[in-house]
C-alpha cells in the first residue's frame, strides 16, 4: 500500500480541492497537501532501503496477465522526488495567481498520474497513468496559459497522443507476441525482460515503442510540440511539464525499451544515440536564434535532454546513472529557469529577450539567482550539471568516440546560448522601449524557492554521492544486461 | 425442412410483458383526455424492466425452428432493454404515442435477436423499423423531422427490399429459410447473403449506406438519437452476425458454425472506410448533433471490427470484446446525447463558455467526449484498447492501426468539443446554466457516469461476459 | 442458379430499354404543333396543376383495410382448424384478436377512423 498512497493521495486530493468552497482554501490546502506528500515520498527512502519497496501487487491476474503492480527502484524513486518538489515548488510561485480551484486540482491530478507512471509495473497501468498525465496538461495549458494557448493545448495534446497510440501498439504487440513465443500471458515488465521475441517482429515492436517514447522526450524529428508548449503554458505548468513529464519518455527508454530488448538497444546505439546528439546540438543552435525567453528554455530542454539520452544509450552503468543523474538535474536547473521567468513575466508582462535591460542593477537578487541557475544550466563545474554531463559523456566515451565529441561541443555551445541571454537581460543599457523600469525584485516567497533549488544545485554539485548511491545500483543492473 | 411444432410459449415471456406494457400504454392513452406520458412511461419502463428480469429466469439457453433464447440472443436483448429504458427515463412524451411506438420497436428488436429463420427475422426487422420512422417524426410538426423521417423511411423501405430479394434468393439455392448453414459457398448464397448483409449495414450505418444517418440524427430529438444510435446499431451487428454464421444453434460457450469467407473478406474494409469516413466528416461539423452523428457512423466501423475479430478468430470468447464495446458504447452515447437534451444544445457555437455557466454538467459532457475519444482511464479507451489488441492476436495488423489512427482524428473534434465548452467565453448563444433533469434521467447520468469511469479496471469486460451469459 | 439471374436481369433490361427506345427509332418522326401536345380540356386553356390533390385519409384506410385483411388472413384457417389445434393455439389466437381489437379501440378513440 505504501507505493499506492504516493498516486491515490493526490487523487483523492484533487477531488477535494476541486470541491472546496473558497479559493483560498483550495489554495492553501494544495500547497499543505504537496508539501505532505514530498515529504511522504522522502521518508519513502527508509523502506526502500530494507527492499520493502521491491514489489507492491494487488488482486489477481486477469486472464491476460494484467495485474495491478507497482515498484520503484532508486531512479523511480528519485524522480518521485523530483515530481513531488517541483508540484510544491510549482504551486508556491504560482500563489499569488488569480485561479479557480480547478487549477490546484489539475495541478495535484497531474501529480497523480507521474508518480503512477514512475512507480507502475505492470505495463497496462504504465500506460494508463501515461496517458492519464495528458488531461491534466491540456487543461493547464488550455486555460491559464497565454495568448496563444488556445491552439497550443490541443496540438499538445493530439501530437503527445499520437506518440501514445504507436506506444500502444508497440505494448500490445510486446504482450502478443511474447505469449506467441513463450505461452505465457502477461505483462509484468520484469517477467518481460529479455523477451524471446526476434526477427522484423521484434524490430516493428521496438521501433513502435522507441517511437512512442521518443514523442515525449523530445527527440529531434517530433519535438515540434514542446516550443509552443511550453511557452503558451503558464509558469507553473512549463515547470511541471518540463521538470517531470519529458522525463516520462527517458523513463520508458529505461524501464521498458532497455531492459525487454537488450539487444536491440545495442545494435541501435549509433541511432538512438546519434539522435541525442542531434537533439544537444539542434537545441543548443535553435536556442541561441530565439528571442523569447522561454522559448529560449524551451530549447535548452530539447537540448540537456539529448544529454540524457546520449548517456541512456551508452548502456554503461556510468552513463545510466548519469542520465539518471542528468534527468534530476535537468528538472531543478530548467524548472528553476522557467520560474524565474514566469517571475519576471508576471511582473512586466513580457518576455522578450530585447523587453529589459540593466535588470542587473535594479533587482540584484533576481539577477543572482538567475546567474546560478543558468550556469547550473550550463554546466559549470561545481554545480550539478557539470556532473551529470560528464557522467554522461563518459559513459559514451566507452562506446562511441565520434559522438562523445560532438557531445562536447554541445556542451560549449551551451554556454554559447545561456550567456548572450543572461547579458542581454542583465547587463546590456536599457532601451527605451525597456519594461526594467519599476520592476520590483523578488519577494520572500520566491526567494525561499529559489534558495530551495540552489541548495539542491549546489548539494548535487559538490557532494553527489548520496544521490549516485541512490542511481547507481539501478543503472548498473540495467547495464548489466 | 423442421415440422411446423408449436414453439412454447414461455420462450417468449418478456416479449409478452413488453407487449402487455404496450397495451397497457395504449390503454391509458385512450383513456384520458389530455394524457400526460407519465403513466405510459411507467407502465413501459415497468414493461421493459419485466422483461428483463424474465431474461433471466428461464432456461439458460434453449432453441426452436423459429425462435431461441438464452446466449447470443439474451445478450443482446439485454442491450435493448437497457436503451428502452433510458430513452423512457429521459422522453419527456407528451402522450402516449412515443411510449408506445418505442415499445414496438423493442418488440420488433427482440424477435430479430430471437429469430432462428429468416422470416422471423426479417418481421422483426420491419417492426422494429416501423416505428422508428413515426418517432423521428416525433409529435409535432416540423419541416426538418418530416424531411428526415422521410428520407429515413424511403432509405429504410429500399433495405428491407433488398432484404426480401436477399431472402428469396436463399430461398431459391438451398430451399429452406431457416437461418442454418447452407452447406459450401456458391454464387447465389454468396448473393443472397451480400443482399441480405446489405440490409444490415444499412441499420448501421456502415459506409455505403450511412446516407441517411447524419439527416436523421440531427432531426430527431436527442434521446432518441441516442436510442437509434445505441440500440438499431446493436441490431443491425447482430443481424450481420447472424447472417454470417448461419448456425441455427449458436451458443456462444460452445463452438460456432462454419463462417462463410465471403463476409469476411469485405468487412475489414468496410469497417477502415466507415470509421475513416465518420471521423474525417465530423471533423468540419458546426452543429453538435450532426457531429455526434457522424461520431456514431466512425464508432460503427469500430464495431464492424470487433465483429470481424470475433468472425476471424472464431473462438466463443471473442465475442466479450464485441459486447464490451456495445455496452461501454451504450453508456457514454447515451450520457452525450442526454446531455444535448437537457441542456438544448444543437449547435458548437452554443458550447461555447458552456463550462463557465454550468460546471457539472460540463464536467459530464466532458467525461463523455473523453470516454468516445477513447482517453484513459475511461470505459471507451478499455473497449478500444481490447479491440486492437484482439486484432493484433489475429491477423488484422493493419486495421488495428486503423483504429488507432482513427481514434486520434476522434479525440482531435472531441477535444476541440471540449475546448470550446472550457476554455471559450460564453458567446451571445450559450444557455444558461439550468440543467434540471428529472430524478429518472438524473439516475441515467449518473449510471452513464459512472460506466464511463470504468477504465481503470481491465476485468471489466470478464465481468460483462459472465453477467451476460449467466 | 446464378445463370438464372443474370439471364432475368439481362431480359429485363433489354425489354425496358426495347420498349423506350423503339417508339423514337422507328416511330414517324413529325414535331407536332405547341397546341396539340397539350392536355385536351373541351377547349379552354388548361389551368391549375394537372395533378389533383389527393386525400391523405385514403391512405390511411388503405394501410387499415391492409391490417384488418392480414388479420383475416390469418383468423380464416385457424377458426377452420380449431378443433385439431392445442389450447395454447386458442391461447395466442385469442391474444391476438384482443390486441387487435385494443388496436381498433384506440384508433377509435383518436378518430382514426373519421372521414374528413
Amino acid at each position: 500500500m505504501l507505493l499506492t498512497w504516493l498516486w491515490l493521495a493526490p487523487a483523492l486530493a484533487m477531488i477535494v480541492v476541486w470541491a472546496m468552497p473558497s479559493r483560498g482554501l483550495a489554495r492553501g490546502t494544495a500547497l499543505l497537501f504537496s508539501l505532505g506528500l514530498f515529504a511522504y515520498s522522502l521518508w519513502l527512502l527508509a523502506p526502500y532501503s530494507e527492499g520493502l519497496l521491491h514489489l507492491e501487487e494487488l488482486g489477481v491476474a486477469g486472464p491476460l496477465g494484467i495485474r495491478y503492480r507497482l515498484s520503484v527502484d532508486g531512479i523511480a524513486l528519485s524522480l518521485c522526488w523530483l515530481s513531488a518538489l517541483l508540484t510544491v515548488l510549482s504551486l508556491a510561485a504560482s500563489w499569488k495567481a488569480d485561479v479557480p480551484n480547478a487549477f490546484w486540482a489539475s495541478f495535484l491530478g497531474l501529480e497523480a498520474a507521474l508518480m503512477g507512471v514512475f512507480c507502475a509495473r505492470d505495463l497496462f497501468y504504465f500506460y494508463l497513468f501515461w496517458d492519464i498525465a495528458l488531461i491534466p496538461m491540456f487543461f493547464i495549458i488550455g486555460l491559464w496559459g497565454s495568448s496563444g494557448r488556445r491552439k497550443a493545448s490541443l496540438k499538445f495534446v493530439l501530437y503527445t497522443f499520437l506518440g501514445s497510440l504507436s506506444l500502444l501498439i508497440g505494448l500490445l504487440a510486446l504482450v502478443t507476441l511474447h505469449h506467441q513465443a513463450t505461452g505465457v500471458w502477461t505483462w509484468d515488465m520484469s517477467a518481460l525482460e529479455k523477451t524471446p521475441i526476434a526477427g522484423r517482429a521484434a524490430l516493428w515492436t521496438y521501433a513502435a515503442l522507441a517511437l512512442g517514447f521518443a514523442v515525449k522526450i523530445p527527440v529531434f524529428p517530433l519535438h515540434n510540440w514542446l516550443p509552443d508548449a511550453h511557452t503558451e503554458a503558464p509558469a507553473a505548468g512549463s515547470v511541471m511539464l518540463a521538470g517531470s513529464m519529458l522525463k516520462m519518455g527517458l523513463f520508458g527508454f529505461l524501464r521498458v525499451l532497455l531492459p525487454v530488448f537488450p539487444d536491440l538497444s545495442a545494435a541501435a546505439l549509433p541511432v538512438l544515440g546519434g539522435l541525442g546528439v542531434v537533439n544537444i546540438l539542434y537545441g543548443a543552435l535553435c536556442a541561441m536564434a530565439q528571442s523569447d525567453l522561454k522559448r529560449l528554455v524551451a530549447f535548452t530542454s530539447v537540448s540537456h535532454l539529448g544529454f540524457c539520452l546520449v548517456g541512456l544509450f551508452s548502456l554503461t552503468a556510468a552513463g545510466i546513472a548519469g542520465a539518471s543523474l542528468q534527468m534530476l538535474n535537468h528538472g531543478l536547473s530548467t524548472g528553476g529557469l522557467f520560474l524565474l521567468v514566469g517571475m519576471l513575466y508576471e511582473r512586466a508582462h513580457r518576455r522578450g529577450l530585447n523587453d529589459f535591460g540593466e535588470l542587473a542593477s535594479r533587482t540584484p537578487i533576481f539577477a543572482f539567482f538567475f546567474a546560478f541557475i543558468l550556469l547550473s544550466s550550463i554546466g559549470l563545474p561545481g554545480l550539478n550539471g557539470f556532473v551529470g554531463e560528464t557522467m554522461c559523456l563518459a559513459g559514451m566515451a566507452k562506446a562511441s568516440l565520434p559522438l562523445t565529441a560532438l557531445g562536447l561541443i554541445g556542451t560549449v555551445l551551451a554556454a554559447a546560448y545561456g550567456l548572450p541571454a543572461f547579458q542581454a537581460v542583465f547587463w546590456a543599457p536599457a532601451g527605451p522601449g525597456s519594461a526594467s523600469p519599476g520592476l520590483a525584485d523578488l519577494d520572500l516567497r520566491e526567494r525561499l524557492i529559489l534558495w530551495t533549488l540552489v541548495a539542491l544545485i549546489l548539494w548535487l554539485g559538490l557532494y553527489p554521492r548520496p544521490m549516485l548511491e541512490l542511481l547507481e545500483p539501478a543503472a548498473s543492473a540495467l547495464a548489466q544486461r | 425442412m423442421n415440422a411446423l411444432t408449436p414453439v412454447p410459449l414461455s420462450l417468449l415471456a418478456p416479449e409478452i410483458a413488453v407487449t402487455l406494457a404496450l397495451a397497457a400504454a395504449l390503454a391509458v392513452g385512450m383513456k384520458s383526455r389530455p394524457s400526460n406520458g407519465l403513466l405510459a412511461r411507467a407502465f413501459g419502463a415497468l414493461g421493459v424492466l419485466a422483461g428483463l428480469i424474465l431474461f433471466f429466469w428461464g432456461p439458460a439457453y434453449s432453441d426452436t425452428w423459429l425462435l431461441r433464447s438464452g446466449g447470443v440472443a439474451r445478450a443482446w436483448q439485454v442491450f435493448f432493454h437497457l436503451a428502452a429504458l433510458f430513452f423512457l427515463a429521459a422522453h419527456e412524451a407528451r402522450g402516449e404515442r412515443p411510449v408506445a411506438l418505442l415499445l414496438g420497436a423493442l418488440l420488433g428488436m427482440d424477435l430479430l435477436a430471437a429469430a432462428n429463420d429468416l422470416f422471423a427475422l426479417f418481421i422483426g426487422l420491419e417492426l422494429m423499423s416501423l416505428p422508428l420512422y413515426l418517432l423521428v417524426y416525433g409529435l409535432r410538426p416540423d419541416k426538418r423531422k418530416l424531411e428526415a423521417a422521410v428520407k429515413y423511411f424511403f432509405t429504410g423501405g429500399a433495405a428491407s427490399g433488398l432484404f426480401l430479394f436477399g431472402l428469396s434468393v436463399w430461398y431459391a439455392e438451398t430451399g429452406t429459410t431457416a437461418l442454418a448453414p447452407g452447406g459450401l459457398p456458391s454464387p447465389g448464397t454468396s448473393l443472397a447473403l451480400a443482399l441480405m448483409g446489405s440490409a444490415a449495414l444499412f441499420k448501421i450505418g456502415a459506409v455505403p449506406f450511412h446516407f441517411w444517418l447524419p439527416d436523421v440524427y440531427e432531426a430527431s430529438e436527442p434521446e432518441l438519437s441516442a436510442f437509434m444510435s445505441t440500440a438499431v446499431k446493436a441490431a443491425g451487428v447482430l443481424l450481420l452476425m447472424l447472417l454470417s454464421i448461419g448456425h441455427s444453434s449458436f451458443d456462444p460457450l460452445g463452438g460456432s458454425g462454419a463462417a462463410f469467407p465471403n463476409l469476411g473478406a469485405w468487412l475489414p474494409a468496410v469497417s477502415a472506410a466507415t470509421m475513416t469516413y465518420g471521423n474525417l466528416m465530423a471533423l468540419r461539423q458546426r452543429s453538435v448533433r450532426r457531429l455526434l452523428a457522424f461520431s456514431s457512423i466512425a464508432h460503427a466501423g469500430v464495431l464492424l471490427a470487433a465483429l470481424w475479430v470475433w468472425q476471424d478468430g472464431g473462438h466463443g470468447t471473442e465475442l466479450s470484446t464485441l459486447w464490451f464495446y456495445l455496452g461501454a458504447y451504450l453508456f457514454m452515447n447515451t450520457g452525450a446525447f442526454l446531455f444535448l437534451a437537457l441542456s438544448g444544445i444543437s449547435e458548437v457555437e452554443q458550447l461555447k463558455g458552456y463550462g463557465a455557466r454550468a460546471p457539472w454538467p460540463a464536467a459530464f459532457f466532458a467525461l463523455m467526449l473523453f470516454s468516445l475519444g477513447g482517453v484513459p482511464p475511461t470505459a471507451g479507451f478499455l473497449a478500444k484498447f481490447y479491440v486492437i489488441w484482439d486484432l493484433l492476436k489475429g491477423s488484422g495488423a493493419w486495421l488495428a492501426a486503423a483504429v488507432a489512427l482513427n481514434s486520434l482524428l476522434g479525440l482531435g473534434y472531441y477535444l476541440s468539443l471540449v475546448r470550446t465548452m472550457t476554455l471559450d467565453e460564453p458567446g451571445p448563444r450559450t444557455p444558461d446554466g439550468s440543467f434540471c433533469p428529472s430524478a429518472a434521467a438524473g439516475l441515467v447520468l449518473l449510471l452513464c457516469a459512472a460506466a464511463s469511469l470504468l477504465g481503470f479496471i481491465p476485468e471489466a469486460r470478464e465481468w460483462l461476459f459472465t453477467l451476460l451469459t449467466l | 442458379m446464378a445463370t438464372a439471374l443474370i439471364v432475368n436481369l439481362l431480359v429485363v433490361l433489354a425489354l425496358a430499354a426495347g420498349m423506350s427506345l423503339a417508339s423514337p427509332l422507328f416511330g414517324p418522326r413529325r414535331t407536332l404543333p405547341r397546341e396539340k401536345g397539350l392536355p385536351y380540356e373541351t377547349g379552354m386553356p388548361p389551368f391549375g396543376a394537372p395533378y389533383g390533390r389527393m386525400t391523405a385519409s385514403y391512405w390511411r384506410f388503405a394501410v387499415l383495410f391492409v391490417v384488418f385483411d392480414v388479420d383475416l388472413a390469418f383468423l380464416v384457417p385457424w377458426v377452420l382448424l380449431r378443433r385439431h389445434l392445442t389450447f395454447e393455439a386458442m391461447v395466442s389466437m385469442s391474444a391476438f384478436l384482443l390486441l387487435i381489437g385494443l388496436t381498433l379501440a384506440y384508433l377509435w378513440r383518436k378518430g382514426a377512423l373519421e372521414c374528413d
